[in-house]
């Protein structure tokens, strides 16, 4: 199994898991049942934190999808064009025009004439969605007889590096709306634990994101499906990539992050320390009270400082995500995944989706939130505490280990 | 501008937001939990 495997079993929940979620959470909403609201806001959660490694998968599942150089996957190479014969009187520049191969449309060239020949054809245009090499029709110039073939490069046949970029940008601003979704989720569990009951302007925010994030999301899946499945693509939208001039998004912020504006990449690596501290005090202060430190205080104290924590969860999940648009391919080479270069990105992910797991037992779990001034935590209680701070210094490991073995940087 | 000046702005921006959100979401609970009580 690599990512590109991981990512086509994954990126279902996104939109059929939310789904379902969804349909929980209108139901405990319009029954005004709180054991369904909270398992919606679970789900959310859940599949908040999800998003996170199916979007990184996304990156080795083009890769794959490829099978080109790392740095220059799915190029759109250009239509190859080959001058079977350059015929004879032509006095100017014939018109080259390309049909069959069902492209969706079909690719553009100019010719060049010298000395009543035919002598050069340019692709100005490589043409959208063919799956076959189409074939080439010189007309006019006054001349005759010129004649010539097209090749489709492989690549160019099996997928286009333009749609792979329209559906990742479009991942990449659901992935933000999904996290923040996520984030509200969890503050209304949060604070569903510490009062026994929500908001209704939490409800209301968490049931407006969720319906905008489901939206996009659906919009992500489609894209995403078209990549692989001519049969379903929206010529309109499918063309879109190569009819605007402009850059994909998410490519365009990775490179303001790569050195594009100077000042980002540096600020982003500062915050992501901070946001580690914040996360790291708050999962320290928490375990150890857990396991029997400072044990004059209640767990309800120690939870009243889980946003902070959070916070700076949000923080590094933001910077990086940027660090991760940066510059996606070295952190997701194919063929290193399990044990190889990037091992070291490969478990600081599955480390923090264990230690989120931990975050969702603080949070809402009945077992910590009963332990009061000067009592002992169960010896269950206390293992899940120590597995959290070896999976918070464990992912903090990881990341610095990025650069020496993970082969990133 | 100075790259340590802009991304020390940045940085100093981002914390001050990341505390006064974190002050507020501290303050409703408090002031949830007094609500209740009472």
């Amino acid at each position: 199994m690599d990512l590109a495997h991981l990512h086509l079993l994954l990126n279902h929940f996104p939109t059929i898991g939310f789904l379902v979620g969804l349909g929980i959470f209108v139901l405990g909403l319009a029954g005004k049942n709180n054991d369904l609201r909270r398992a919606a806001l679970v789900i959310f959660l859940g599949i908040a934190l999800l998003s996170v490694p199916i979007f990184i998968s996304g990156s080795g599942a083009q890769e794959a999808i490829c099978q080109a150089a790392p740095d220059r996957p799915c190029s759109d190479a250009p239509l190859a064009v080959t001058i079977q014969s350059s015929g004879t009187g032509y006095t100017f520049a014939p018109k080259v025009e390309f049909s069959g191969g069902q492209c969706s449309f079909p690719p553009a060239a100019t010719s060049t004439v010298r000395d009543g020949q035919v002598v050069g054809i340019q692709v100005t245009y490589g043409g959208f969605g063919c799956t076959a090499a189409p074939s080439v029709a010189i007309t006019g110039g006054g001349g005759s007889s010129a004649a010539a073939t097209a090749a489709l490069p492989r690549e160019r046949i099996l997928v286009s590096k333009a749609m792979i970029e329209q559906h990742e940008s479009a991942a990449f601003v659901a992935l933000g709306l999904m996290e923040l979704t996520g984030s509200f989720a969890w503050l209304a569990l949060w604070q569903f634990r510490r009062s026994a009951r929500f908001s209704r302007s939490m409800l209301a925010v968490v049931l407006l994101l969720s319906l905008v994030t489901f939206g996009l999301m659906a919009n992500v899946s489609n894209l995403g499906g078209q990549i692989r499945h001519p049969e379903v693509r929206d010529q309109v939208q499918a063309a879109a990539p190569l009819l605007s001039t402009g850059e994909p998004f998410a490519r365009h912020v990775g490179e303001i992050v790569d050195g594009g504006w100077r000042w980002v990449f540096p600020a982003c690596e500062t915050l992501h320390f901070i946001g580690l501290c914040l996360l790291f005090g708050v999962a320290a202060v928490v375990d150890l009270r857990m396991l029997g430190v400072t044990k004059g205080i209640s767990f309800r104290a120690v939870h009243r400082l889980l946003p902070w924590g959070m916070l700076g969860f949000g923080v590094n999940l933001v910077t990086g995500m940027l660090f991760f648009v940066a510059d996606p391919f070295q952190y997701v080479h194919l063929g290193n995944w399990l044990g190889g270069q990037n091992a070291a990105f490969l478990w600081k992910m599955i480390f923090i989706l264990l230690a989120a797991l931990n975050v969702v037992y603080f949070t809402i779990f009945e077992e910590p939130w009963q332990l009061g001034p000067g009592e002992d935590a169960p010896l269950h209680a206390k293992l899940i505490a120590a597995v959290s701070l070896f999976l918070v210094v464990g992912i903090m490991f990881w990341g610095r280990m990025l650069p020496f073995l993970g082969g990133s940087f | 501008m100075p790259l340590a000046l802009s991304v020390g702005l940045i940085v100093v921006g981002v914390v001050a937001l990341v505390f006064v959100l974190g002050y507020l979401i501290d303050r409703a609970a408090g002031r949830e939990e007094r609500h209740w009580e009472r």
